[in-house]
């Protein structure tokens, strides 16, 4: 999936990393800068289709809508009932999850029992870069076990500030 | 006398090429002798390349267990921790390779392939103490080694060496752990981490009281076959004396893994080989005198009219999950079994061998692994650094042995770990509470690097019932036997693990961590939990894991009737049978084992070289 519609604010490629922004906590730059938002962006399709995608993205256009700008705002509208929805609170949990661990975990019964179950929708790491890019190792001041090593006696420093902005 | 269908003979032939079978096949290549080493997995590892594909592996997998590097190999199964710890009381537990018959779940695994179980070990080398070899004289339980810490101290100082250990004497040498003269470490010590730091720090002076007496707590610097600062200057080994220590790096490209980085894996996999595995000493045996025939299983030992081992058996499979080849007799002088405590057993049960004692398969005893844990009050920086770099030591040896087990405590530096399995169940919680966005990431930010864990690695005592057997039941896809363990735990070891709730109580109140911070229960469904009525008359609900420290199932001893192998691991039955690595411990003390198994094995390396003349 090409990223250059990032210059276009309304493009499918630009709404998924807002919303990816606001799910995770990152940054519109952190988030490129693992450069994971081309393969982010085709997870949901080839896993559940393009159409949850698109309802899922339609769905974040309306919540930012209301939110006006207001981040804060907006982040409580996600919290609260983006992923309260049925249908897309799984899809948007399921994405934060893969930011933060690089992992796509199979959706639960109940979402399947309804919209059926995908052959592609079962627990696994996206790829090793993947793994190398898990977020929740940034939130915690620390890296992937395995990957990004930050060299020898590292650990014996006082752990960095973890303020986030 | 030799078998049929003979078509090759060694000076040696060694089973497996772990730590145990490396050092062997190293050695008796040095001097010149023929070795034949067979490796029942696949043959992998001693290219960099081959050796990357097992991280890539490990990134991807989903359940990061220690065996999760390394592909599963239905030619060679070995035992995952996710079989195990399915298992409830008083019923088989038939998943996986390993079969358990209970009542506890035996929760160890080990790895076959090319270089064993070093690959996933964590790497920790502390020695054993004195008492740890006489527990009968000093303490009236369990048996004595037919050797002591005096008779082995030269052969821990070329272990060392050999291995790569980063230690400090000075932290070292406790309980009675001594030194000979002009000796040390080949490397520094690796540096305490910050947790540790302030570990050290809250519990400076704190001690603690069991049966009456008081035993200082004080956090040390743990030794670690693990690649640090190399020492300089002469140091006196074994009697020669070296200038320096040059740290041996990756199998295949010695460049890399010349100092630990950080990479905070260690189990299952240093992605650089700073940590010691069996593919660094397999890499420096001599090629044109040892032959390495990995993906060839040693099924049996053929026995001669004098007693004498006069052949094995192996079978080969030249594609991993492809069937086994007919079964093909080689011979040799001295016939090696390095293949691990559990497969050992195995192979001389299948082979009715070495076994006049019964004791073959008896006395499995492993380090009982139980965790306490608790939420600091500030960043410790968890979550950095090697598993483990320091730990409170001096609750390994004292009299309270005669009545509970003693214990090493590690600190961790991995969070909770084993305990809730952070950050990811950590992530799913929150999301599912609606947290998301920078709450979500401010929260486990402001709580996971938090996150203290205490690991008691307990003593066992020798038990003839904890077991290996094998039985025709129970076959692998290829027919041969899977092994089957029967495994219980005395009170003397239960009780040492309510010591440990009341251990780490006061150190987490040191550390100003309030009662509702500190835990000790596990979340359901991590296996089944023991109720264990106390000396203090109260009922504790206890859940613990294995340390994968397999040992005792081919004891040595000091008589033919009591024991499988001498002090040289040679078979009382067989005597050109060597028997070596962990299996051969009487007792298992509390240090992880592996350093004194392959100080016991080069020791024996001596008597198979005289052997051989």
């Amino acid at each position: 999936m090409p990223t250059s519609d990032r210059a276009h604010p309304d493009g499918a490629s630009a709404q998924f990393v807002a919303l990816s922004v606001a799910l995770t906590g990152f940054s519109e730059a952190e988030l490129h800068g693992t450069g994971m938002v081309p393969t982010y962006l085709g997870v949901i399709p080839s896993i559940v289709g393009q159409r949850h995608q698109d309802l899922l993205l339609t769905r974040w256009r309306n919540l930012a809508r209301r939110a006006a700008g207001d981040a804060e705002l907006l982040e409580r509208l996600v919290g609260e009932e983006l992923l309260a929805d049925p249908t897309l609170g799984p899809l948007a949990v399921n994405l934060a999850y893969l930011w933060y661990m690089g992992q796509w975990n199979q959706l639960p019964a109940t979402w399947r029992a309804v919209h059926g179950a995908f052959a592609g929708d079962t627990t696994f790491v996206i790829s090793s870069q993947a793994w190398e890019e898990a977020l929740a190792y940034v939130a915690i001041g620390s890296h992937p076990p395995a990957a990004k090593q930050p060299g020898f006696g590292s650990w014996a420093l006082p752990p960095a500030d973890l303020e986030v902005p | 006398m030799t078998a049929p269908g003979t078509t090759e003979h060694f000076d040696a032939i060694v089973v497996g090429s772990g730590p145990m079978g490396a050092h062997v096949a190293r050695e008796l290549g040095a001097a010149g002798k023929t070795v034949l080493v067979l490796e029942a997995g696949r043959a992998s590892g001693l290219t960099w390349e081959s050796y990357r594909s097992y991280v890539a592996s490990y990134h991807t997998a989903v359940i990061k267990e220690p065996n999760s590097p390394y592909p599963q190999n239905a030619s060679a199964p070995s035992p995952l921790t996710t079989d195990i710890l399915r298992i409830r009381k008083g019923t088989p537990d038939l998943v996986g390779y390993q079969v358990e018959q209970g009542p506890q779940a035996f929760a160890s695994t080990y790895l076959r392939a090319l270089g064993g179980t070093s690959l996933h070990w964590l790497g920790t080398t502390p020695r054993f103490v004195p008492n740890d070899f006489r527990m009968q004289k000093s303490y009236g339980v369990a048996v004595d080694w037919p050797l002591s810490y005096d008779d082995l101290e030269e052969w821990y100082c070329r272990a060392e060496w050999s291995m790569g250990v980063s230690a400090n004497r000075a932290d070292q040498a406790q309980l009675g752990v001594w030194f000979s003269r002009g000796y040390d470490y080949p490397m520094e010590r690796i540096p305490l981490s910050y947790a540790d730091q302030v570990m050290a720090k809250a519990t400076r002076g704190l001690t603690h009281e069991i049966l009456g007496r008081e035993y200082p707590l004080r956090v040390s610097s743990l030794a670690q076959a693990r690649n640090g600062t190399p020492r300089t200057g002469r140091i006196r080994v074994a009697g020669t004396v070296q200038d320096g220590y040059a740290p041996r790096g990756a199998a295949g490209n010695p460049l890399m893994g010349q100092r630990c980085e950080g990479n905070a894996a260690c189990i299952p996999i240093c992605p650089v080989q700073a940590k010691y595995s069996s593919l660094k000493t397999l890499a420096e045996c001599d090629p044109r005198q040892v032959v390495l025939r990995a993906q060839a299983i040693a099924t049996k030992l053929h026995i001669g009219h004098d007693g004498r081992i006069v052949g094995v058996d192996y079978q080969s499979y030249d594609a991993e999950g492809w069937g086994l080849a007919p079964p093909v007799t080689v011979t040799a002088d001295l016939y090696v079994l390095a293949g691990h405590a559990v497969e050992n057993a195995k192979l001389l049960l299948a082979s009715g061998a070495a076994n006049s004692s019964d004791q073959v398969g008896r006395n499995l005893m492993d380090h009982p692994f139980f965790l306490t844990w608790a939420l600091a009050n500030e960043n410790i920086g968890a979550f950095r650094g090697p598993g483990q770099t320091s730990g409170i030591e001096s609750l390994r040896d004292g009299a309270f042995r005669r009545e509970q087990a003693a214990f090493r405590i590690d600190v961790g530096n991995w969070g909770w770990d084993l305990a809730t399995f952070p950050p990811g169940p950590a992530v799913s919680e929150l999301l599912a509470q609606g947290v998301v966005g920078k709450r979500l990431r401010r929260q486990l930010g402001e709580t996971l690097p938090r996150q203290v864990r205490l690991g008691f690695c307990v003593e066992q005592l020798p038990q003839a019932a904890n077991r290996v057997t094998i039985s025709r039941e129970y076959l692998d896809s290829n027919g041969l036997f899977r092994p089957v363990i029967h495994y219980d735990l005395p009170d003397y070891t239960w009780e040492a693990m309510v010591e440990a709730i009341r251990l780490s109580d006061a150190v987490y109140a040191r550390m100003g961590i309030p009662p509702e911070h500190r835990h000790w229960q596990m979340p359901p469904g991590q296996g089944d939990e023991t109720n264990y009525r106390a000396r203090d008359g109260k009922d504790y609900q206890l859940r613990f894991y294995g340390a994968g420290h397999h040992v005792g199932t081919h004891r040595m001893g000091a008589s033919r009737t009591d024991s499988v192998v001498d002090r040289d691991q040679r078979s009382w039955d067989h005597a050109n049978l060597y028997v070596v690595g962990c299996g051969s411990f009487p007792t298992i003390g509390t240090a992880n084992p592996t350093l004194t198994a392959v100080a016991l094995t080069l020791r024996s390396t001596r008597a198979m070289l005289r052997q051989l003349r």
